[in-house]
C-alpha cells in the first residue's frame, strides 16, 4: 500500500527523468491534438506480392511526461509512426528494423519487474541477435500477434532474438501463408521483460491481410475505419495504475480533460470498423450508443479470422491483444453518438477498467476514405482455409493449464505463474526447457484454468486456436482467437476455465515458441511458457 | 494486481476509523500482550501500537492505543515482522516505515519511549522496516534501501544505532527476511538466495554462504525465516504458487543447501513460524486466506504434511492479505494462534490449535476475527513474553 503522497514524490521523480531524458532524444512524431477527427494511420500496402520498409524503434517523452515508443517511418511526406502494413496471402513482408532506444531508466531499480532478468553483461557489437544474451531497457524485436508464421529468428521468434541499438538494422523476412485468414492482425515488440514498458509508448501498428471481402461479401465497398487503442501509463515501471490514458489511433481519449476524439460517419452509413486492442492490460467491453442506447454491431473477425454466421451483438469483449472487426450503422444526422468501452470487472485484485467514452462519432456530409475492395465478380480459387474442420477432429491429446500467483507483499513482486498441471510453477526464463512438447499434426484439447482472483488474458503464438467451452459450458458459436478472456476466480467453487481446441497441424509453425498471459506486466513478470512442436 | 490496495483501503476510510482507548484511560493490568504494529500509510495518520490483553480463552482484548508519533509504511512484505519484543525485559520495538524509524514501547509502561533511527540513508517506507533482536543486538532491514541496521539494545527499551550493511541477494535480489539466532543471522533475498551472518560483534559478517536454495529453480523463492531453538535448522517460508518449505542444516554454522518440502497445492508460504515446542510449523496462505501446519522434527529437520484450515472469516471481503503468525503460549504448539489480516477491516484472526503428534487441526474460534480498531493496513503482530527462541 502506497499513500498518493508517496506516489507524487515518485511521479516527480520520473517525470523529471523522463523530461530529462527527452530534452537530449530526438523527438517521435507529434501525435495528434485531442479532440480532432480520427484519422486513420499511414498505410503500406504490398505489391506484386512484396512490401518491404524500414522502421526505427525509437523512445522519447513527451511535454506532459508520456513516454512514446514511436515505430517511426520515413515516408514520402516525412516521418510517420506505426504504418497499417497491408499484404496478400502468400506475400511476402520484409522489415528493417532498426533499435534506436535510449536508456531512460538508468539507476531506477526496476519495482515491476523484479525477476525480469535483466543482464547487462558487455557484448560485441557484432554479435549476431539471434544469439545475443542482453535483455535490458533498450531490447527489443518484433512479434507479428496472431500470424501463423514459422517461429524462428528473422521471422516470427521472440525468446532468443533480441535486437540491441545499432545503426545496421535487423530484417525480418515473413511469407504470409497462402491460407492466411484475411483479417487484422498487429505488430509490436516483445522482449521478455520490457514488452509492457515499449508496447505502454505506443510501440504498435496494424497488420491486415486483404482478402476479408471473399468470405465476407457484406462488407465489400463499405468505407473502413482501422482504430487501433493504445493504453499509455505515465509512470509505466510503478506498479501502481497511476495516471492512465487511452488513445485512438494515438489520440487521447481522456473526457472530460480534454474533448474525445471524433469518428466522422455520413449519416445512416454503414462502415466497416477494425478495431485492435494494443493497450498493455485494458479489458475492453467495445459498443457504439446512440444516445444511452446500445447499436447493434454485426461480428464480421475476431482476431483476424472471419466467424461463421453473421452474429449480432450490441457489445464485443476484447481482451488485451484482441482484435474485432465489425459493420457499425452510423446515426442520423446531428443524433448524438459515441463509441464506447464499457466497464470490465478484471476482479477483486484485477485492475480497473472503467466505462469511458473513446470517441464522440458525428455525422457529416463528407465522403468516406478507404473503401473495402468490391467483391470478387469470380469465386476465389480454392484454397483450403487454415484451421478448417477442426470442431469434428477428435483430439489426439488432451492437457491442463492454469495461471497462478503468488505474492511476496501487499506490494509487488509478485510471482506470475502459467503451469501445465502436474508440473512445478516456473517463471519464464529464455533459457528454460519447453513446459510443453508436442508434433506437427496435433490436435490437443487445452482447458485452462484461472486459480487467480483476477481476469488473465491467453495468448498463443503462431497459431489460433477454437474456444469450445467457458467455465465448462460449450460456446454456441465457436471461434477461432488467439488471445481470449479467462474469467477470475472468485475464492469461491470451482475455478473457472476455459477449453480450447490447439490446432498443431501446419508444419509452418514447427519449433518453439510461447504462451502467455497478454497483460502485458505478467508476461513481463514471468507468467509465459515455451511450447516445442517437433516436425 | 496493483491496484489492489487502493481499492480495498480507500484513503477517505481512515479518518472514520475507531480508535482504541488512548494513553490517558486505565491501561491493561495483565502481563501478557499481544502488540499489533498498526503501520498506518504514510501522510494518512501518525500510526501507532496496540496492545491487547488476553481473555481466559486467549481472545485479545481491552486495545490500548500507543502513538508512536510517525509514518508507518502501510503495508509491504508479509514474511518481515514489524514487531519484535524482547525475552528479557518487557520491551517491544515497532517499526514505521514510513518515518524510517523504530519505536521502541516499555510493556510495563505501555509508552513509546522514543523513536530511534539509523542513518539518514535508512528507507522502509516502499515494503516497511523489519525487525529481529537476539537480546543483545537489534536487527532492522529496510526494504527501500535495502540496509541492515544494527541496534545495540539498552536498558529501558533504548537504542543505539550501531551500523549499516548492504547485502546483496545471488541475483541481485534485496533483503526480504531475517532470523537471528544466537551469534548467526539468517537472510533470504526473495531472489531465490539465502545467506548468513556472523553478529558475533554486532555488525553482520557474512559467513560466506550466499548460495541459491533448492526452491529457486522452481521459482520458489524463500522469504520468511525461522531457526530452530538449538540454532540446528534454518527453515524458509516461500513465496510459491503452492505450500514450499525449505530446510537448511546450519550447525556448521554455515548455511547447508536446502531441502525442498511441498506441503499443499495452497498458494503462498511466505510467513512461518515454529510453534514454541517445535513440533509445528505454522504457514499461512495468503492468497487463499488460510493458515496450514506442517510437522517438523526438531531433530532430523524433515517436515510433514499437518492440517489447514478453513478459509478464514472475512477473506477477500474485509480483508486481502494474511500474515505474521504468532502464538499466545510460549509452550506446548502455543495453543491459540494468532495472524495479522490486512484489510479495510484489519483484525486479528484466532484459532486453536490441537495436535496428537500425527494429526491436528486449526479452528478458527467464534470470536475471531478480533477488530484492531486503530489499522487498516495489519501486517504484523507479537506475543509477550515471546517464544523463548
Amino acid at each position: 500500500m502506497r499513500s498518493l503522497f508517496r506516489f507524487a514524490i515518485a511521479l516527480q521523480v520520473i517525470l523529471g527523468a523522463l523530461l530529462t531524458a527527452s530534452a537530449q532524444l530526438p523527438q517521435c512524431p507529434l501525435r495528434p491534438t485531442p479532440g480532432t477527427v480520427v484519422q486513420d494511420g499511414p498505410s503500406l500496402t504490398s505489391q506484386n506480392g512484396a512490401l518491404s520498409l524500414a522502421l526505427t524503434l525509437r523512445n522519447a517523452a513527451d511535454s506532459f511526461g508520456y513516454m512514446h515508443y514511436c515505430f517511426d517511418y520515413l515516408s514520402s511526406t516525412g516521418v510517420v509512426e506505426a504504418p497499417t502494413l497491408r499484404v496478400n496471402p502468400g506475400d511476402t513482408l520484409t522489415i528493417d528494423l532498426t533499435d534506436n532506444l535510449h536508456v531512460v531508466y538508468p539507476d531506477r531499480p526496476n519495482s515491476r519487474y523484479p525477476m525480469s532478468h535483466m543482464q547487462h553483461a558487455v557484448e560485441s557489437p557484432a554479435t549476431d541477435p539471434c544469439k545475443s544474451q542482453i535483455m535490458n531497457f533498450n531490447t527489443t524485436n518484433l512479434h507479428f500477434h496472431g500470424l501463423n508464421v514459422p517461429p524462428v529468428c528473422h521471422q516470427d521468434d521472440v525468446i532468443n532474438t533480441l535486437i540491441q541499438p545499432s545503426k545496421t538494422p535487423f530484417q525480418y523476412q515473413i511469407q504470409i501463408p497462402a491460407n492466411e485468414p484475411p483479417g487484422l492482425y498487429w505488430y509490436h515488440p516483445h522482449p521478455h521483460g520490457f514488452t509492457a514498458l515499449q508496447v505502454n509508448g505506443g510501440a504498435a501498428g496494424a497488420i491486415i491481410v486483404n482478402g476479408i471481402e471473399k468470405m465476407k461479401p457484406q462488407v465489400a465497398g463499405l468505407a473502413e475505419r482501422v482504430f487501433v487503442i493504445r493504453q499509455q501509463f505515465l509512470d509505466p515501471l510503478s506498479w501502481i495504475p497511476g495516471p492512465y490514458q487511452l488513445t485512438l489511433n494515438f489520440q487521447p481519449a481522456i473526457a472530460p480533460q480534454s474533448a474525445s476524439p471524433i469518428i466522422q460517419m455520413k449519416p445512416g452509413e454503414k462502415q466497416f470498423w477494425r478495431v485492435a486492442n494494443a493497450s498493455t492490460q485494458a479489458f475492453l467491453s467495445l459498443a457504439v450508443l446512440f444516445g444511452n442506447t446500445a447499436q447493434t454491431l454485426e461480428v464480421i473477425a475476431l482476431d483476424g479470422v472471419p466467424v461463421t454466421g453473421d452474429p449480432m451483438v450490441t457489445s464485443i469483449d476484447v481482451p488485451p491483444a484482441g482484435r474485432a472487426e465489425f459493420i457499425v450503422t452510423g446515426p442520423a444526422s446531428g443524433q448524438s453518438a459515441t463509441f464506447v468501452t464499457n466497464g470490465f470487472d478484471t476482479g477483486p485484485v484485477g485492475n480497473g477498467n472503467a466505462s469511458q467514452v473513446l470517441a464522440d462519432i458525428n455525422t457529416t456530409a463528407m465522403p468516406a476514405r478507404t473503401l473495402v475492395a468490391a467483391a470478387p465478380v469470380l469465386p476465389a480459387p480454392p484454397v483450403t482455409q487454415r484451421f478448417s474442420g477442426l470442431p469434428a477432429i477428435k483430439p489426439t491429446t488432451t492437457r491442463k493449464l492454469y495461471f497462478s500467483e503468488a505474492p511476496l507483499g501487499t506490494n509487488p513482486p509478485v510471482s506470475f505463474f502459467i503451469t501445465v498441471d502436474g508440473q512445478q510453477p516456473k517463471l519464464f526464463t529464455k533459457d528454460q526447457p519447453p513446459a510443453i512438447v508436442t508434433k506437427v499434426g496435433a490436435v490437443e484439447d487445452w482447458t485452462i484454468e484461472n486459480h487467480t482472483s483476477e481476469e488473465h488474458a491467453f495468448h498463443m503464438h503462431q497459431m489460433h486456436f477454437l474456444v469450445l467451452e467457458v467455465n465448462g459450458v460449450p460456446v454456441q458459436n465457436p471461434t477461432m482467437q488467439d488471445t481470449f478472456n479467462v474469467p477470475f476466480w472468485t475464492g469461491h467453487g470451482p475455478y473457472p476455465s476455459i477449453k480450447v481446441r490447439m490446432d498443431f497441424r501446419d508444419p509452418n509453425i514447427a519449433g518453439t515458441f510461447v504462451y502467455h498471459c497478454h497483460i502485458l506486466d505478467h508476461e513481463d513478470a514471468g507468467m509465459m511458457a515455451k511450447i516445442q512442436v517437433d516436425p | 494486481m496493483k491496484c489492489l490496495r487502493f481499492v480495498l483501503v480507500p484513503l477517505a476510510f481512515i479518518p472514520t476509523i475507531t480508535v482504541a482507548q488512548s494513553d490517558s484511560v486505565q491501561k491493561p493490568s495483565a502481563v501478557s500482550y499481544l502488540i499489533a504494529n498498526n503501520d498506518l500509510p504514510p501522510k494518512t495518520a501518525a500510526t501507532s501500537g496496540t496492545v491487547f490483553t488476553f481473555a481466559s480463552d486467549g481472545t485479545p482484548q481491552n486495545p490500548f492505543h500507543v502513538s508512536l508519533g510517525g509514518s508507518g509504511a502501510g503495508g509491504g512484505y508479509f514474511n518481515s515482522n514489524r514487531v519484535s519484543v524482547l525475552r528479557s525485559s518487557a520491551c517491544a520495538y515497532l517499526s514505521l516505515g514510513g518515518a524510517g524509524e523504530i519505536g521502541g514501547v516499555d510493556l510495563q509502561a505501555l509508552r513509546d519511549i522514543g523513536n530511534f533511527s539509523g542513518s539518514p540513508t535508512d528507507i522502509g517506507i516502499d515494503n516497511g522496516i523489519g525487525l529481529v533482536n537476539n537480546g543483545t543486538y537489534l536487527y532492522a532491514s529496510y526494504s527501500s534501501s535495502n540496509t541492515i541496521a544494527t541496534f545495540a539494545i539498552l536498558p529501558g527499551c533504548s537504542l543505539n544505532f550501531l551500523g549499516d550493511i548492504s547485502p546483496l541477494g545471488k541475483n541481485s535480489g534485496n533483503v526480504k527476511g531475517m532470523a537471528v539466532h544466537g551469534n548467526m543471522l539468517v537472510v533470504t533475498y526473495g531472489d531465490g538466495s539465502i545467506e548468513s551472518f556472523n553478529v558475533s560483534a554486532g555488525i553482520p559478517v557474512s559467513n560466506g554462504d550466499l548460495q541459491n536454495a533448492t526452491g529457486y529453480v522452481h521459482s520458489s523463492f524463500p522469504a520468511g525465516v525461522d531457526i530452530t531453538a538449538d540454532g540446528h535448522f534454518a527453515i524458509f517460508g516461500d513465496q510459491s504458487s503452492t505450500t514450499s518449505v525449505e530446510v537448511s542444516d546450519i550447525s556448521s554454522g554455515k548455511l547447508t543447501k536446502t531441502v525442498l518440502y511441498n506441503l499443499g497445492a495452497a498458494g503462498d508460504s511466505t510467513s512461518i513460524y515454529l510453534s514454541p515446542d517445535e513440533t509445528l510449523l505454522y504457514i499461512t496462505n495468503t492468497s487463499v486466506g488460510r493458515v496450514s501446519a506442517a510437522f517438523f522434527n526438531a531433530t532430523t529437520g524433515k517436515l510433514s504434511h499437518g492440517c489447514i484450515s478453513k478459509p478464514l472469516k472475512g477473506f477477500d471481503r474485509n480483508w486481502v492479505f494474511l500474515a505474521n503468525p504468532v502464538t499466545e503460549l510460549n509452550t506446548g504448539t502455543g495453543s491459540v494462534l494468532y495472524l495479522a489480516e490486512y484489510g479495510a477491516s484489519s483484525g486479528i484472526a484466532v484459532l486453536n490449535v490441537t495436535s496428537t503428534g500425527a494429526t491436528c487441526s486449526l479452528t478458527e474460534t467464534a470470536a475471531s476475527p478480533v477488530s484492531d480498531p486503530d489499522s487498516t493496513t495489519l501486517l504484523s503482530i507479537g506475543v509477550y513474553p515471546p517464544r523463548q527462541f
